[in-house]
């Protein structure tokens, strides 16, 4: 049985799986769709303490020091990846489901590829909510509501992944990880509702099936949970 | 602008925003992209730290230790920590650490060992 604790320890084992898995699942749109989150939530605001929840080796955080200057935080599960990160800054290792922040700490709280990974979505999407004073941002492997379209992501997931990868000369193993990960994911209606209990929605997007989805949100004006 | 790390954290287990700092060695090539620590924290005396490589930081409500290593604040729960290798943390720098936290630290230490 493979579970959510597997996928984290291969991300640790091999952080070079991290990003050939993020390219795989994303159809090598997962550069593009974080510089279009990032773009997007500094339309709305301009955020100066950003923190990147579950960073891998920074990927996020380089891009935000592309369009601007930040001071972003690195928050990652994995010793390797942090040791192995491509910018330079402050790393916390950390689980996303206790972030060991103050509340209200960061301007925006981040997170892309990385929170379909945790044994508990909610808990993850209410610790982001508490240490942000503005807004957050999610980039994750979803679900579709759409019969049609989780067969399709299913079909790509756990068959077509393992064979690119493996003539790619990986290992398909790996990748099959994320097929469980995936059969075990709430719908995205869900998703939708969890982050409308903790966050007022600017944006709730599917892309490739529904199988990755975006969000932006921001702090409740009236908290009611 | 420059932010403190140290004034962010809290305490994974217990939210305790406040920490006694060890410090084990200092960077040598230090710049502002590096962790920094304490240059205003006003619970910490040490005033002249530009950042730390490795230390500890102490949670002054649930008397947690968390290492630095090279750079990294680990603040993991207690079940996502490594005893083995926390321990071995402990045991490398045993002369530098206070004996509290060699005999007494939570949620690991040594005084097993040590006798
Ligand atoms: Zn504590």
């Amino acid at each position: 049985m493979i579970n959510n604790k597997d996928l984290r320890d291969t991300y640790n084992k091999i952080p070079k799986f991290y990003d050939r898995a993020n390219a795989l699942i994303s159809f090598f749109q997962d550069t593009k769709w974080r510089k279009k989150l990032v773009t997007d939530i500094f339309k709305i605001s301009r955020p100066e303490k950003v923190l990147d929840v579950a960073s891998g080796r920074g990927e996020l955080a380089y891009i935000i020091k592309q369009i601007k200057e930040t001071y972003v935080v690195m928050t990652d599960y994995s010793e390797n990846m942090l040791n192995m990160s491509i910018v330079d800054g402050p790393k916390v290792m950390a689980s996303f489901e206790n972030l060991p922040f103050q509340d209200n700490t960061f301007d925006s709280v981040i997170s892309t590829f990385a929170i379909h990974a945790a044994d508990n979505i909610d808990g993850v999407i209410s610790e982001m909510e508490r240490v942000s004073s503005g807004t957050v941002g999610i980039i994750a492997l979803g679900k579709s509501d759409n019969r049609l379209y989780r067969f399709i992501a299913g079909l790509y997931l756990k068959y077509l992944q393992p064979y690119i990868a493996k003539l790619a000369g990986e290992k398909p193993e790996n990748y099959k990880v994320i097929y469980h990960i995936y059969k075990k994911l709430p719908l995205n209606s869900t998703i939708r509702e969890i982050t409308e209990k903790y966050l007022d929605t600017v944006k709730f997007d599917e892309k490739a099936f529904g199988s990755i989805y975006t969000f932006i949100g921001t702090k409740k004006k009236n908290k009611i949970y | 602008m420059e932010y403190n790390l140290i004034d962010m954290i809290a305490c994974p287990v217990c939210k305790g925003d406040s920490f006694s700092v060890i410090i084990i060695d200092k960077n040598e090539d230090y710049n502002t992209g590096y962790v920094r620590a304490v240059t205003n924290n006003k619970q910490n005396e040490e005033k002249d730290i530009k950042a730390i490589k490795n230390g500890i930081l102490l949670c002054k409500s649930c008397e947690r230790w968390y290492p630095i290593i090279n750079n990294v604040y680990t603040l993991l729960p207690d079940s996502y920590r490594n005893e083995n290798n926390d321990k071995k943390f402990l045991i490398k720098y045993k002369t530098k650490i206070p004996d509290t936290i060699i005999n007494n630290g939570k949620p690991f230490n040594i005084k097993t060992e040590n006798e």
